[in-house]
Order: structure tokens, then sequence, then C-alpha cells
């Protein structure tokens, strides 16, 4: 099986082209070390099987982010080293998109240069020569539209046809005659080899051992300033790309006056930000409405199939197992997924069609103000699906400190876990009523999302004065011309990062909900195992307290569970709660929506007639059993909210930052600050409300 | 020179071309996207606070930030 990498510039149409190629065969991993996804596809031509492996786009081999770093890695790959490169340019935009193209050349690995988007070249008013490109580099050159699925045979000839070894040689001339040494490695194929080891420190960590001591070595005799360096390549390197295209190329017209038009409305002083926030406002909109069909049926499905498993299998220990903790546990990740496939549509439409770098463009001024980047808007938008797919999105901010305040904020946004809280938690607050015309009920949701924004701002601010760390990286994006966003591609990042979600989050969710279940359903001592006949004693049974709902209630609180909950109850009580919502917030730690969950077990675990009476109606009969008022009055259920709007509660989150950002000091830090904002402000707010 | 105009000074749809020499001053990834001393650049779009600013140059749209426009001086055409 021959190995392939695609590379190009960013929004060159890779993407399309890999999945144009590969079609569902691909699978999404993780590079070692760092967290870059790693997309691989498959796909033969005459019984000749490919893998392809998509890059990150980049603007050339010295990488400006994490994404960027990835892509040498790949291509420097000495254990599995690449068989053949298919690099894929802008036909627009020849000029920068060969610019990678002759780095790329300079490997001296078999490649393709794809000259894709001809379907816009006559709009442009360019033609080119194909014929004398390929005769100067010596590379086979292939016209394509891929999504017009022109030129593909052409190119799944000349990938059949691909030489072994490159038959060609590299004139690249190192500027600096300390790195020729590098040259004697076994490693090191060629000059331009050379100059990449000596400008990336990155790349050290490719080589074998006593390669890595030798590179060290001969660098540290070198003297050299690698900026001044890199960009005198630059300079040379398109002095030699303005030659060839001199003869090669023809172009009448430069302007793309659609998008002139459409930028002078989208980055308008007022009419921009109005667009913006109103698309936002219809995101969200979407998000809610249209998800909460497709949930209610994911609810009702999977109670139904709770309760079929119940009546139809032995009613042992393992039935309890799967129809309490295993089928409710994946119920409670899968109800997520039209919300976060249709977050995750809509960011992959905004990113395609070009609006997202209007955005980032608009927005960079006032997100710099607290510390962040224009490029933070994404991570915190994203970070109102869910934490962990915005933290990722965090990696293409090329500056280092503004990359790693954007990770700590992030969890300040009200994700989607933290959604049915609020709604249980605001229906047991205030009757839904409407008042003036507004929902109630929705008013004080609105409240707890800008409650969540202003404080990953706050936070951000705060953070931008103690954070220390210096780094020099211009904040350069390129405005793409706007595109026609592809179906196909929405369709293939829709279902691969719904994939990673449900089982990346869900093996947690999944596994807290069977710890919990036992926690639950086991208990030291006599207190619990003898309940029956403790109950039986001690009690007196009529309709407002059954046999049933006394036993289960008695077994809960000698479980362990129980205990543990009884356990932190000294701790909790000045925020208002009781061991029960103590053992709630305990779950929440592995991930917030748990809670309803297990507040749902707590008040009918093994009560069988209950099924008609709902959460929401035993949360409101629930009395403290200290003072035997309800439990959740009105100033417990703020103060809840206010500490699930802070609380770092996501075993999940805190995994991704601390991959992230390579420490256990980030993710520990944060986690002990937002819990104990989350502490104070619940405090306060039972305080001043009680 | 003292009153040299830089990137920041243009006007909207005003094209100049890059000093001689300003190599050091230019960003590296701007330099490999392909802006360079003698390239010739158009103020194309200002963000509605005034920065970042968005600059053309051949087919492409790059935004950068006033603080590094102000470092990379032009001469008119």
């Amino acid at each position: 099986m021959k190995k392939l990498v695609l590379i190009g510039n960013p929004n060159t149409g890779k993407t399309s082209l890999f999945n144009a190629l590969t079609g569902l065969n691909q699978s999404t991993g993780n590079y070692p070390g760092i967290t870059v996804d790693k997309k691989k596809g498959y796909f033969s031509i005459a019984k000749e099987t490919f893998e392809l492996i998509d890059l990150p786009g980049t603007y050339s081999l010295e990488p400006h982010s994490l994404d960027e770093e990835v892509v040498l890695q790949e291509i420097l790959n000495i254990k599995e080293p690449v068989d053949a490169i298919i690099y894929i340019s802008d036909a627009t935009n020849l000029r920068r998109n060969l610019f990678l193209f002759s780095q790329i050349r300079d490997l001296e690995i078999p490649c393709v240069l794809l000259i894709n988007r001809i379907d816009k070249l006559e709009k442009a008013g360019i033609e080119i020569e194909g014929s004398k490109i390929e005769a100067y580099y010596k590379c086979p050159v292939v016209f394509t539209s891929v999504t017009k699925k022109e030129g593909l045979n052409s190119l799944n000839k000349v990938l059949t046809e691909l030489p072994n070894k490159c038959n060609y040689s590299s004139d690249f001339e190192l500027k600096n005659k300390g790195f020729e040494e590098l040259g004697h490695l076994k490693s090191i194929k060629n000059n331009y080899w050379a100059w990449l080891v000596a400008h990336q420190k990155s790349t050290h960590k490719l080589f074998h051992k006593e390669e890595q001591i030798e590179i060290k070595q001969i660098l540290q005799s070198v003297n050299y300033n690698s900026e001044e360096l890199l960009k005198e390549e630059a300079v040379d390197r398109f002095s030699k790309i303005d030659i060839l295209l001199e003869t090669t190329v023809k172009q009448t017209t430069t302007d793309n006056t659609i998008s002139r038009k459409i930028d002078k409305l989208l980055t308008h002083k007022y009419y921009g930000y109005l667009i913006f926030f109103g698309v936002l406002f219809f995101i969200f909109q979407a998000i809610y409405s249209w998800a909460s069909i497709p949930m209610e049926w994911i609810d009702s499905f999977f109670g139904e199939l709770s309760v079929w498993t119940h009546t139809s299998l032995p009613d042992n220990r393992i039935n309890k197992l799967v129809s309490e903790a295993l089928i409710p546990g994946i119920g409670g990740v899968v109800i997520f997924v039209p919300q976060i496939a249709l977050l995750f549509g809509f960011i992959s439409l905004l990113e395609q069609s070009g609006y997202m770098s209007r955005v980032v463009f608009i927005t960079d001024r006032f997100m710099r103000r607290f510390g962040l980047n224009g490029k933070s808007i994404v991570p915190l938008i994203s970070g109102v699906a869910c934490a962990i797919p915005a933290i990722m999105a965090a990696r293409n901010i090329d500056n280092a400190k503004e990359r790693l305040i954007t990770i700590l904020v992030v969890p300040f946004m009200t994700c989607a876990a933290r959604l049915p809280v609020y709604t249980i938690l605001i229906a047991l607050m205030i009757p839904s009523n409407t008042a003036y015309g507004f929902n109630l009920q929705g008013l004080i949701l609105m409240f707890m999302y800008l409650l969540g924004f202003v404080s990953s701002i706050v936070a951000s601010v705060v953070l931008h004065k103690i954070i220390k760390e210096n780094s020099e990286a211009n904040f350069i994006i390129e405005l793409p011309s706007y595109q026609i966003p592809q179906l196909k591609n929405l369709l293939h990042t829709l279902i691969s990062k719904t994939k990673s979600f449900v089982f990346d989050a869900g093996k947690i969710i999944v596994a807290v909900s069977i710890i919990l279940w036992v926690l639950a359903s086991f208990g030291p001592g006599k207190a619990f195992n003898n309940a029956e006949i403790i109950v039986e004693n001690t009690q007196v049974f009529d309709e407002s307290n059954t046999y049933d709902d006394a036993l289960a209630a008695h077994k809960l609180e000698h479980s362990y569970l129980g205990y543990l909950g009884k356990g932190i109850e000294p701790i909790i009580q000045p925020l208002g709660y009781d061991w029960k919502i103590g053992i709630g917030i305990i779950a929440s730690f592995a991930a917030r929506e748990v809670f309803v969950g297990t507040m749902a077990s707590i008040y009918s675990v093994g009560s069988k007639q209950e099924s008609g009476k709902t959460i929401l109606e035993k949360l409101r009969q629930a009395k403290n059993h200290t003072t035997g008022k309800p439990t959740y009055t009105f100033a417990v259920t703020l103060s809840l909210l206010i500490f699930y709007a802070f609380a770092m509660q996501c075993v999940s989150t805190i995994a991704i930052v601390k991959r992230e950002t390579n420490s256990w000091k980030w993710p520990i830090i944060q986690t002990v600050v937002m819990t104990g904002i989350a502490y104070i402000g619940a405090f306060l707010t039972y305080t001043i409300f009680s | 020179m003292q009153n040299q105009r830089t990137i920041a000074d243009l006007n909207l749809n005003e094209t100049a071309i890059i000093a001689a020499n300003q190599q050091g001053n230019i960003p590296l990834k701007l330099v490999q996207m392909g802006c360079t001393s003698q390239t010739k650049i158009k103020l194309r779009m200002v963000a509605p606070s005034g920065d970042p600013l968005c600059i053309q140059f051949g087919g492409n749209d790059v935004a950068l930030r006033l603080e590094d426009a102000k470092k990379i001086a032009i001469e008119s055409v």
C-alpha cells in the first residue's frame, strides 16, 4: 500500500478533494504527543490501494501554529516514510500557492501538482500553460475542479504511474556553510532537509537518538538568525516563481467584485455586527428549537427501552445494571447528538463560506482588549455546545499566550451539558408564565448564557494581567473569497465531529453512570443490608409513604453514595444544600448533565410505580431532612444555578486541557479557581436570597 | 527619513509599494505569502474600529493588526 499525503494552502479545496478521493472510507485519530486530529482515508485505483493522510492547510513548511506543526512531522517521518505527495493549489492564486509547492518539491519526494478551481479561471481572466509548469518543475501537473468533479480521472491515472523515486534533484542552496555538516547524517536526504532541521527545532525529535545529539552539536557551532534566513529563502523562491509565471500565466483582471460587495456589507461599521449577531441568534434559535424534537424522541426511546429491558429480562442485579445504569447512561450521551451535530454543522458552514474569517476580522480589536484574539471567537462560540471541541479549536491561534487564555476561559461558556441542569432548576425556581409578553424561564436562561459569556471575558482580562508568558506571534489571517459551502463536506465534518464527541465524552459519562449505580445500590453494614426489616419495624405506611418508597429512600441513605453525600454535607450546608444535592454535585464532577439523572435516581431508585411522576414533581415535593421544609426553595435553586455556572465539573474538559497545554498545572489551577468561584458565588447567592 | 509613510497611513483603496529594505519589519508569515519589499499593495478594508487592516497583494486579501502595519514603510506609486 502506498502512503500519500495531501498538502496545500488553506481554502484551496483540500477537504473536498480528500472527501472525493476517500468517500466515507476515513477515520480520525491523533498525532502522538500533540492532539491535532489526524485524518486518514483509503482508496484504490485498479487494484492498487492508497492510504491518504489529510494535513492541515498551511502557507509554508515553517509552522506558525500547532496545527501546522503536524505537516512537518508527517512529511519528515523517517520511521514510516511518505511515498508521494499530492499538492493541491488554487488556480486563481498560483503565485502564493507555488511557494509552498517549491518547498515541497525540494524534499525530493515524488509529488503531483494539482491546479484546482479551474472552473473559476475564465471569470478571473486567467490562462495557465500547464505543460510549461510541468517541464519546469519536472513533476506531473493535473488541472482539476474538485467541486465540479473535473480532472479526477487524470489524477487517478497520474497516481498509478507515480515513480517510486524522485526523478529530479533539488538545487536548493544552503545560505550558511555551517549547515552543510548536517548533510552527513544518514537520515537527512538533501540540503533542504538540512535547512528544515536547522530552522525547526520541532523536527529534531523525529530523528534517531544518536542523530539528535549530532544535530544539536552541529547547530550549536553555527551562528545564525533563523528569521532573517527564512525571509531570504522566501524572497528567493518568489523571484523564481515570478519568472516562471511571467511565461506561463496570463492574467487580465484581479478583482473579485462579488466578494468585495459582500465584504462591504459584512464588515460594515454597523451592519457587520448586526449581521453577526443575527447569525448567532439564528444559530441558537435553531439549536434549541430544531433539536428539541429529535431530543424528545431519543429521550422517550431510551425511557421505553429501559422499561422494556426491566420487564423482559429476569429480575436480578444484571437486569438492574442494564435498565437503571447502562441504558439511561447511553441515553444521556445520545440526547446531546442533535444539538452538537447542529452546532458543528453551522460552524462548518460559516468556515466553508469564508464568513468566519470576516468575523475574526471585525471582532479582533474587541477581543484583544481582553487578552484574547479574533480567532478566540470560534472556540468561545463552540464552547456553547461543548468545551471539548472548543478547546481543540483554539489550536489555530498562533499566539501562545492568547491561545492559553482562550483554553482557560472557554469552560465558563454555557455548554450544552449545563442546559438540562439549568432547564430543570429554572423550572423549579419559577413557574412557566409570561410577563410583559416574555417567557420568564427563557429570560432567566438567557441571563445564564450572558453570565457565562461575561465571566469568560472577565476571566480573560484577569489572566491577561497575571500570565507573564511572552509570545511574539503576529496576527495574520487570510480573508479568502466567499465560497458556496459543499454539502458533502458539511456532512463529513458533522459526522466525524459528532462521532468523536459520542465516543470520547460518552465513555466517561457511561462509566460514571455505572459507578454511581453501584455506589447507590450497595452499602456497608446492617443499616443497608437489613433495610427491609428495619423499615418494616420502624415506619408506618400509608398512601403518602408507601413501603417501596420508604425502603428505597432508606437504602439510598445508607448506601455508599448516601454516606458520600452526607460526608460533604457540612461543606455544602452554607450553600443551602442537603446530602442528596451533595450526591448530585459529586456525580456532576464527571459531567454536569449527570446531575439530572442522579437526581432522578436519588428520588426514585427502586420504586416502580412512580413512572407517572416526573422528576420535576418529585423535586418539588422533596423535603430537607434537617429543617423539614421543601429542599428546593428559590434561594437554594438560584444558588445551585450559580454553582453550576462556574464550577469546573467535567472530567473530559480537564483531560483535554491537560493534553492541549501539555501540563497538569493549568487544568489544576483552572479546576480549583473555577470551583472556588462557584462556591463563593453560590454562598453569596444563598445568603442574600434566603 | 522622518515622515516615511507606513501601511497604517494608507487611505482606503489607495495603492502603494512596500519600500526597500523592509524585510526585517514584515512578519515572516506575510513574507511567505508573497508580501515583500517592492510588492504592490492596496488597502482593501479597515475593520470598524480601525484595526485590523486588510491589504491586498497579488490575489491575496490578508488582515494584519495596526501595530504591525505601522512598522512597514511604503512608497507611493
